[in-house]
């Protein structure tokens, strides 16, 4: 399915230079192998029915031709990698642990899309020796290619950047000193919007490079004697690296506030687009949000306090921040509802028959989902669920095809069932659509016009963001 | 019956579908001529096979975009100077200036 062909499928995969008005695109390199091509459709089809929308951010100044060794927070366990596989510019090569190539199916998974293992310490009993890992590596690196990497080497459950291990800056360092020019380090931060939902959206920041050669020239009065050994070196560019990660990715101290200030930047966001856009770009709220984290700490607080007074007038008045202000008229109303009922109708059929097919397999990966797992795990076993239950559900009906009309029929089948997959999908977020456009109606007519006091305490909210 | 209902549940979407690509191939600029009219042969003689063919390996489009309604906002702008502060290329005055004509009067 080519992206953007259903609205609810829609995706966008986007390119943003850092200048007003300066839009670059950045076009994947054509891809040589038919392997290669498929391990991308494979994965656009994946991440594309698993997110409502992908959005991505890519700071300018991005390599287009050098060496580049992306580094990645890692809130999503495989989640994070599938995603970035679909969407990064030149798709990187993973490096991930190798104890992961242990699970049966997974390892022969990871050999296929090229990942290179990497042994930590305290995972005892591994074979596969870290030499062999650095060497793989530069030799990626020396080809011209990509390599991922999430330096801060667990998957975390906190909305924080974790330690960082020194791996990424002993790659880079020793990539440097093995001949490779012009490597740069790219901090990646991934965010989701609810990184255990299905059909959630999920944002990836490519932040600004960091050139290598220029990092250990600044640091440095030798800088062709350091490789992978020298500390001071491998220090200074780690730190470098968790810098660019904090402003890459979400960073913040708890649950709470990451909430609150996501919310305050969204309010001020939407109160800027004239309040017009019912749901504000996740691109633009986490990055807002990400740039408050950052400030002190007393400006953090009377944000949060100024989002949670207006929310307690929300509640009171039981509508959202959305919904209160994205006002809808009688005559906009109807039509919109006449035109989703009868784009409803329309697909009805083929949703029908993607739901017959598709229940089981929705019910397993539910199911998964019911488990009492860390958020972090779930988003590993969930794609990976939902890729063996699609896949088995789906071969089994493509064989009954070919089995009782033929091989055409079979053929048809692989073509039309990721179709009804969609219909499926487009149908129920439609229904939703049509729930949030009644909302927003009764909203405008039960509460005409807020009462000053909420107004001003949203004013408040909006002036505590843009004074952080 | 049955002839209908496989008529709209597996022709039309399928005819729908081929249909689509058929435009598809025609209009992309990423592919040279033969390359387009190759692929619209391969779609016209081998109707199910090929679009089964096409699917699976044509190359995606280059898609760019990314919330972007042309030109940047009030919203992209506040974010664009938050990160510039961040980055230390505005300091807090800067910015408060910068954001002046934001604020809700």
């Amino acid at each position: 399915m080519a992206p953007g062909t259903v609205c609810a499928l829609r995706v966008r995969v986007g390119v943003v230079a850092s200048d007003y008005g300066e839009r670059v695109e950045i076009e994947q390199a054509p891809r040589s192998s038919m392997k290669d091509k498929f391990i991308e459709r494979l994965v656009s089809f994946l991440t594309r029915s698993v997110y409502r929308d992908v959005e991505v951010f890519v700071s300018s100044g991005l390599p287009t031709e050098t060496p580049m060794l992306a580094v990645s927070n890692h809130f999503g366990g495989f989640a994070d990698a599938l995603v970035l596989l679909d969407v990064m510019p030149r798709r990187p090569g993973i490096v991930a642990r190798d104890v992961i190539w242990r699970t049966p199916l997974v390892g022969r998974l990871m050999n296929w899309i090229g990942a290179i293992p990497v042994h930590k310490a305290e995972d005892r009993g591994s074979t596969s020796s870290n030499d062999e890992m650095f060497k793989s590596c530069y030799q990626a690196l020396a080809e011209g290619g990509n390599l991922l990497i999430f330096p801060e080497g667990v998957t975390r459950n906190e909305p924080s950047i974790a330690p960082v291990k020194t791996g990424a800056a002993r790659i880079a360092l020793g990539a440097r000193a093995h001949g490779v020019a012009g490597l740069n380090v790219v901090p990646v931060g991934i965010h989701y919007e609810d990184k255990a939902a299905l059909r959630s959206r999920v944002f990836v920041n490519v932040g600004s490079p960091i050139d290598v050669d220029a990092a250990i020239a600044a640091d440095s009065n030798d800088a062709h004697d350091v490789d992978a050994n020298d500390r001071d070196a491998v220090r200074s560019l780690t730190e470098q690296i968790t810098t660019a990660l904090r402003q890459a990715a979400p960073d913040y101290d708890s649950w709470s506030e990451a909430q609150l200030l996501t919310a305050g930047s969204e309010i001020t966001l939407r109160s800027l687009e004239n309040d017009l856009a019912m749901d504000v770009d996740l691109a633009l709220r986490d990055r807002l949000a990400n740039t408050l984290a950052d400030r002190p700490a007393e400006c953090r607080e009377s944000i949060c306090e100024a989002v949670s007074i207006y929310h307690d007038d929300l509640d009171a008045l039981g509508y959202s921040d959305a919904e209160l202000h994205s006002r809808l008229g009688a005559g906009t109303f109807v039509r919109s509802i006449v035109w989703q009922m009868f784009f409803g109708v329309f697909l009805l059929p083929f949703a029908l028959v993607g739901a017959v097919v598709n229940i089981i397999p929705f019910l397993v990966v539910k199911a998964v989902g019911a488990l009492r797992f860390a958020p972090s795990m779930l988003s590993t076993l969930k794609p990976l669920a939902a890729f063996g239950a699609f896949g088995a559900v789906w071969g089994i009906v493509i064989w009954m095809c070919v089995r009782s009309f033929g091989w055409e029929a079979g053929v048809a089948a692989f073509v039309l069932l990721p179709v009804y997959l969609a219909a499926v999908i487009v149908l129920v977020e439609r229904c939703a659509l049509m729930w949030g456009l009644v909302r927003r109606r009764r909203a405008t007519e039960s509460v005409r016009q807020l009462p000053t006091q909420v107004a001003e305490r949203r004013a408040a909210v909006i002036e505590s963001v843009l004074a952080a | 019956m049955s002839e209908w209902v496989l008529l709209v549940i597996v022709a039309l979407p399928l005819s729908a579908y081929w249909i689509r690509s058929v435009f598809e191939v025609i209009r992309r600029g990423d592919y040279s001529l033969t390359q387009r009219a190759a692929w619209l042969l391969i779609l016209i003689l081998l109707p199910i096979v090929g679009l089964a063919v096409y699917v699976v390996a044509r190359t995606p489009r280059p898609v760019h975009l990314s919330g972007a309604r042309g030109h940047p906002g009030q919203a992209e702008e506040l974010v664009l100077l938050a990160e510039q502060r961040q980055r230390k290329e505005l300091d807090d005055v800067g910015f408060y200036e910068a954001t002046a004509a934001l604020r809700p009067h």
